[in-house]
């Protein structure tokens, strides 16, 4: 079955928060009609409702926080209501509109913005040193492909370790398999970043960048 | 299905008869034959391991329990008369002491003793008489007829008697285990694995003279830190890999029991146990086996119905599903297959073989020769440890490593016997399935589908007794077939008879 989910949402005015929303989020009017305004942005669809004490809040996730604050607040009828406030796995910046819709802005920070190093998902035994040597060099892997690369580049050296005759994977087996895993027009980098753990990137045949 | 509900019947003949005779009779020896016989039922192994699977899920679980149960060893001073006139000598002469048993075994139990102030000994010693009440406990259960060979559904039931047979004839003799266990330590060597050494000039028929091993139990190694894990799993998958592909000389009875670890300084040691059941695969099918790993891989090309046929398995059933072969050797062999370390734990082969075979399972299943049910035990016994253990590594690396370079060079340049088959019959048809719906008089249908191609094979899937009801009636299923390669297979009623002991319904369907 394929179908699309419509909110509805009651405010004390259901014209200005349907300008507000197409002003400052991109939804268009679709219709209006008797009992409220229909008002949509290719992703979702809102009914717009009129009640006197009732007050909307939306929340949109951005990927910039302070960068999409100020473009917010170049509107006009729109006022941060705090500084940007940070929790442990997200930032957030609240806004009210003289419409009576709150606006929340939020940014779900990732493993760069925590600087934290996630476990790489391992079955065999690891060099303690090692697992960290290559957990800060996959931070040259854009982090959309990472969780992907992190996952990857473990099995191979696992697998290499065991052809190796090891059951412990160690930092040549971890070296080999970030050379394995990395496309070849992203070798400069990873010579790098190799190179910038002290290891010499030649070992494994990883052409010099210059 | 028809054969596994008929042994469920005798099974629980067997229960009721077996609780009979506690009831009946105390004696020890018998006792003790008992719990020999559950064991073996347990032991899965050939025809037992389906006795055991049957009886274990038919809802007797109680009473299975109970045969299961471990008993009570007998006292030194009963069974130093036994090995003292085996050897023909008081035992105090050879050894320097000799203590009480902790434990029972199947069909004897072990005692520690000390042969000099260097050498500690475990000496198995079977209970007296226990061969003889093995026969009475087997005659007893009717796993013993002395019926010809019986075909059921493409099963030869013939041939699991047989082995359980073998089995039992095997585990009664002592001297044979002695050189099993030899013929094992000499030709598998994998790091890890110690197998005890024997003393063969105390060893007799009824006395099994060992070195004494120390250790723990796999779910003890389970509490271990993953190192040591993964070195013990890597020592279990090789010792399997090399005595099934290399040695053709496999453990029969790798159920946790009969493995003791221990963690050493150097390295941990895995000890195996109880050499009485071992199973011997010969050259063919274990390099025809090795083979398929090869083509799944896509390391070799080699003509899959020749390649099952070189396993033993019936190659005019499997051409059926030749199609499917291809892919089923995938799922097969996907441990080897995948390049990183494999959770067995996320493998769920039986869904997805039949996901691809569906009905057409029935075609593979009637066509694998009976050892095929002892090779699978052996890898699910593997997998089981691996799960335990908690651990996850590749296999092929593995296996790679265990075998010798002379055995690859030997797999690689093996070639199966050509076959020579007739072209299957391409008959025409809208029918897609073959429904087979039996009642046995007085008692719950049994309801069967297969694809349809299969009611030109009735003649071999008919169980013995019905056909031989249905001859009795008049019925000739050569005709059937006969009319059928005539006029294509088309939805209809083949067959709706009643007989003196069954109805039988037997329809092409679309």
């Amino acid at each position: 079955m394929y179908f699309v989910i419509a909110t509805h949402i009651f405010v004390p005015n259901p014209e200005r928060s349907a300008s507000f929303l197409g002003n400052c989020l991109g939804f268009q009017t679709q219709y209006k009609e008797g009992y409220g305004w229909c008002a949509e942005n290719g992703t979702v669809s809102l009914l717009i409702h009129f009640a006197e004490q009732a007050q909307a809040t939306f929340e949109v996730q951005c990927n910039h926080i302070e960068q999409d604050t100020q473009a917010l607040l170049k509107h006009d009828g729109i006022h941060a209501l705090s500084d940007v406030e940070q929790y442990d796995h997200r930032l957030q910046q609240r806004f009210l509109s003289d419409c009576g819709i709150t606006l929340i802005l939020s940014q779900i920070l990732t493993e760069d913005d925590l600087n934290e190093l996630p476990d790489l998902p391992t079955s065999l035994a690891w060099d303690e040193k090692t697992m960290q040597q290559v957990q800060r060099i996959l931070r040259i892997v854009p982090l959309d492909f990472r969780a992907k690369a992190r996952q990857r580049v473990t099995e191979r050296a696992e697998y290499l370790a065991v052809v190796g005759g090891d059951l412990m994977v160690n930092e040549a087996y971890a070296m080999r398999a970030l050379v394995d895993i990395t496309l070849k027009f992203q070798h400069p980098t990873l010579y790098q970043a190799i190179q910038d753990e002290g290891i010499a990137p030649e070992a494994y045949e990883l052409p010099c960048s210059h | 299905m028809f054969p596994l509900i008929q042994r469920t019947y005798r099974l629980i003949r067997t229960a009721w008869a077996i609780k009979a005779l506690r009831q009946a009779d105390n004696d020890d020896v018998k006792q003790q034959a008992r719990h020999a016989l559950s064991d073996i039922l347990a032991g899965s192994r050939g025809l037992p391991m389906k006795v055991g699977q049957v009886l274990a899920g038919m809802g007797d679980e109680s009473e299975y329990a109970v045969l299961t149960q471990s008993v009570e060893p007998w006292s030194l001073d009963k069974m130093l008369p036994v090995l003292e006139k085996a050897w023909g000598k008081p035992a105090l002469i050879i050894l320097e002491s000799m203590e009480e048993s902790q434990a029972a075994a199947s069909l004897g139990q072990v005692h520690r003793a000390k042969l000099n102030a260097r050498e500690t000994l475990a000496i198995k010693i079977q209970y007296p008489d226990i061969a003889k009440a093995m026969q009475a406990e087997m005659t007893l259960a009717g796993l013993m007829p002395a019926a010809g060979p019986v075909k059921t559904w493409g099963f030869d039931m013939q041939a699991y008697k047989q082995t359980l047979n073998q089995n039992i004839h095997e585990e009664l003799d002592y001297l044979h285990e002695m050189k099993q266990q030899m013929l094992f330590s000499g030709s598998v060597h994998v790091q890890g694995l110690h197998v005890p050494s024997t003393y063969p000039l105390l060893c007799r028929k009824n006395i099994l003279v060992q070195s004494w091993a120390e250790g723990v139990r796999l779910s003890e190694v389970a509490k271990w830190a993953l190192p040591p894990r993964l070195f013990v799993a890597r020592t279990l998958m090789q010792t399997m890999f090399q005595s099934l592909f290399q040695a053709g000389l496999v453990h029969g009875d790798p159920h946790p029991g009969n493995m003791l670890f221990s963690d050493d300084i150097k390295e941990p040691q895995t000890t195996l146990l109880d050499f009485g059941c071992m199973i011997h695969v010969d050259e063919m099918p274990r390099l025809a086996l090795l083979n398929m790993i090869l083509v799944a891989r896509g390391d070799r090309h080699i003509n899959l119905l020749s390649l099952f046929a070189s396993m033993g398995f019936d190659e005019h059933k499997l051409q059926y599903i030749e199609a499917k072969l291809p892919t089923l050797i995938q799922l097969l062999c996907r441990p080897f297959i995948e390049e990183r370390a494999f959770d067995v734990e996320q493998w769920d082969l039986s869904v997805s073989v039949e996901l691809l075979l569906g009905d057409d399972k029935w075609w593979f299943r009637s066509a694998a020769p009976a050892n095929l049910f002892l090779i699978i035990r052996i890898f699910q016994g593997l997998m089981s440890q691996l799960a335990l253990l908690d651990v996850k590594l590749p296999w092929f690396p593995l296996l790679q490593q265990a075998l010798k370079k002379s055995t690859w060079e030997q797999a690689k340049h093996w070639t199966p016997d050509g076959i020579d088959l007739p072209e299957p019959p391409h008959i025409q048809g809208s029918a897609t399935q073959l429904s087979i719906r039996i009642k046995p008089h007085g008692k719950n249908d049994i309801n069967i589908t297969l694809t349809a191609i299969s009611a030109l094979d009735l003649e071999n899937l008919m169980p013995e007794s019905i056909a031989s009801e249905m001859r009795d009636a008049g019925v000739n299923l050569h005709d059937i077939r006969e009319q059928l390669l005539k006029d294509g297979l088309e939805p209809q009623t083949l067959l709706d008879l009643d007989m003196p002991s069954y109805h039988c319904h037997i329809a092409l369907q679309l």
